[in-house]
């Protein structure tokens, strides 16, 4: 789940190549790593690829500031037959 | 007189003139809103009026920039004309947000929306509609107008705010916030507040509801490295394509909707545009863009930055005043 993650964000968000390579725990709400519409793009490639749906009330800074922050959520949140899938 | 007379004098005068001020806040202008709007709105003309007369700085940047970016299309006589109408517009639009008090009918009765079916056509489509607008007219008000009607509409806004203002000046603007640039109780989504702007857009539009965006303003300091260059009165605008980008994700429609106040001050027309059909959006910003274009080049009065020339630089429609050259 790391690393496809940091995949997503690292090919197909960050415009800036100079903060490359990401690492899970790079901050990502500080930094100008990913903008307000690359991270929408980020919650909907979450909700395709492992299947969940992430609330309004979810998308706060504690849920998104890093990438293990993400994998976090997601997995408290994945349907728990798909966990061992993720 | 002496010295101390004369300055004993003119604190009189400011204290005098700060409790006309006061009074006008206080009592007449929000019982302005309250008057037959015949009444209402030529009270506002008339303070318009005033306004022109007295406010000789505001007067002046409009004309000068209007001769700065519409140039010789616009004549002396009629740059001075659009100043006036300006100054009128804004009491005006005072008067609207004053109508939209309770179920707002006594303001919405006023405007006639063409292209509702347009919207209705889209949310049958279920995926929701985004409605591009400009700081044009009753801008504050606009998106209010369709909340009042029943119409589930949020806004892309900036929450006004200022931290610094008098009691009675925070006041004004909480019930400003509360009941007017909410439309009816819906918050608004502030694009300043963390990285969740788009997705909270996307999130409306994916509940097929009405999403509302302002798409001339100069970008914050922070965002001006996103900002895309696109046509606009002549010039190139740098103005921010994201919104459109969210469209584009979310699959949904994008329209135009300007509110336009009729020559009889009180009617307006607030108008839809067809879908705007663009591949990127860039394109899309840039055609939304020429409609609004062609609305202020019409209707220059109804447009907000004539009076703000640092927003004008920002948006790059004005070149930054050259340094004096010293001897």
């Amino acid at each position: 789940m790391e690393h496809a993650i940091i995949d997503y964000i690292s090919e197909e968000l960050v415009s800036d190549p100079e903060v490359l390579p990401l690492h899970a725990d790079t901050p990502l709400m500080d930094s100008n790593i990913i903008d307000s519409v690359a991270f929408l793009n980020l919650v909907m490639f979450l909700e395709e690829r492992f299947g969940i749906a992430v609330a309004d009330s979810d998308l706060t800074r504690q849920n998104f500031e890093s990438v293990n922050a993400i994998c976090a959520y997601v997995r408290s949140h994945v349907p728990a037959g798909d966990r061992k899938a993720s | 007189m002496s010295m101390r007379g004369a300055r004993g004098l003119r604190a009189l005068a400011a204290r005098v003139r700060r409790l006309v001020a006061y009074a006008y806040q206080v009592g007449i202008a929000p019982a302005v809103g309250y008057l037959p709007a015949p009444l209402a709105y030529t009270i506002a003309c008339l303070r318009g009026d005033w306004r022109y007369h007295r406010d000789v700085t505001t007067r002046e940047r409009i004309v000068d920039n209007l001769g700065a970016v519409l140039g010789e299309q616009v004549s002396p006589g009629d740059r001075l004309r659009i100043a006036r109408e300006y100054c009128r517009l804004h009491y005006c639009a005072a008067v609207d947000e004053l109508r939209l008090r309770s179920s707002g009918r006594s303001w919405t009765r006023l405007v006639e929306v063409r292209g509702l079916d347009r919207v209705e056509r889209a949310l049958a489509a279920g995926r929701g509609a985004l409605l591009c607008t400009a700081h044009f007219g009753s801008y504050r008000a606009c998106f209010s107008l369709l909340g009042a009607r029943g119409w589930p509409i949020t806004a892309i806004k900036r929450e006004v705010d200022e931290p610094g203002a008098s009691w009675l000046r925070q006041r004004s603007l909480r019930v400003y916030n509360e009941r007017v640039a909410r439309h009816m109780h819906r918050p608004n989504i502030n694009p300043t507040e963390g990285r969740f702007a788009a997705t909270q857009a996307a999130r409306v539009l994916q509940r097929n509801e009405l999403l509302g965006v302002y798409i001339d303003p100069p970008a914050l300091p922070a965002d001006r490295e996103r900002t895309v260059a696109s046509d606009f009165l002549g010039r190139q605008a740098n103005v921010l394509s994201g919104i459109m980008a969210v469209a584009q994700r979310t699959g949904c429609p994008v329209f135009v909707a300007l509110l336009y106040r009729s020559a009889d001050w009180r009617h307006q027309v607030f108008e839809i545009s067809p879908p705007v059909s663009a591949g990127d959006p860039a394109a899309a910003l840039r055609q939304c863009l020429a409609y609004v274009e062609t609305a202020v080049r019409a209707h220059p009065a109804h447009w907000l930055y004539w009076a703000r020339t640092d927003d004008l630089i920002d948006l790059g429609l004005l070149s930054p005043e050259p340094a004096s050259v010293a001897g």
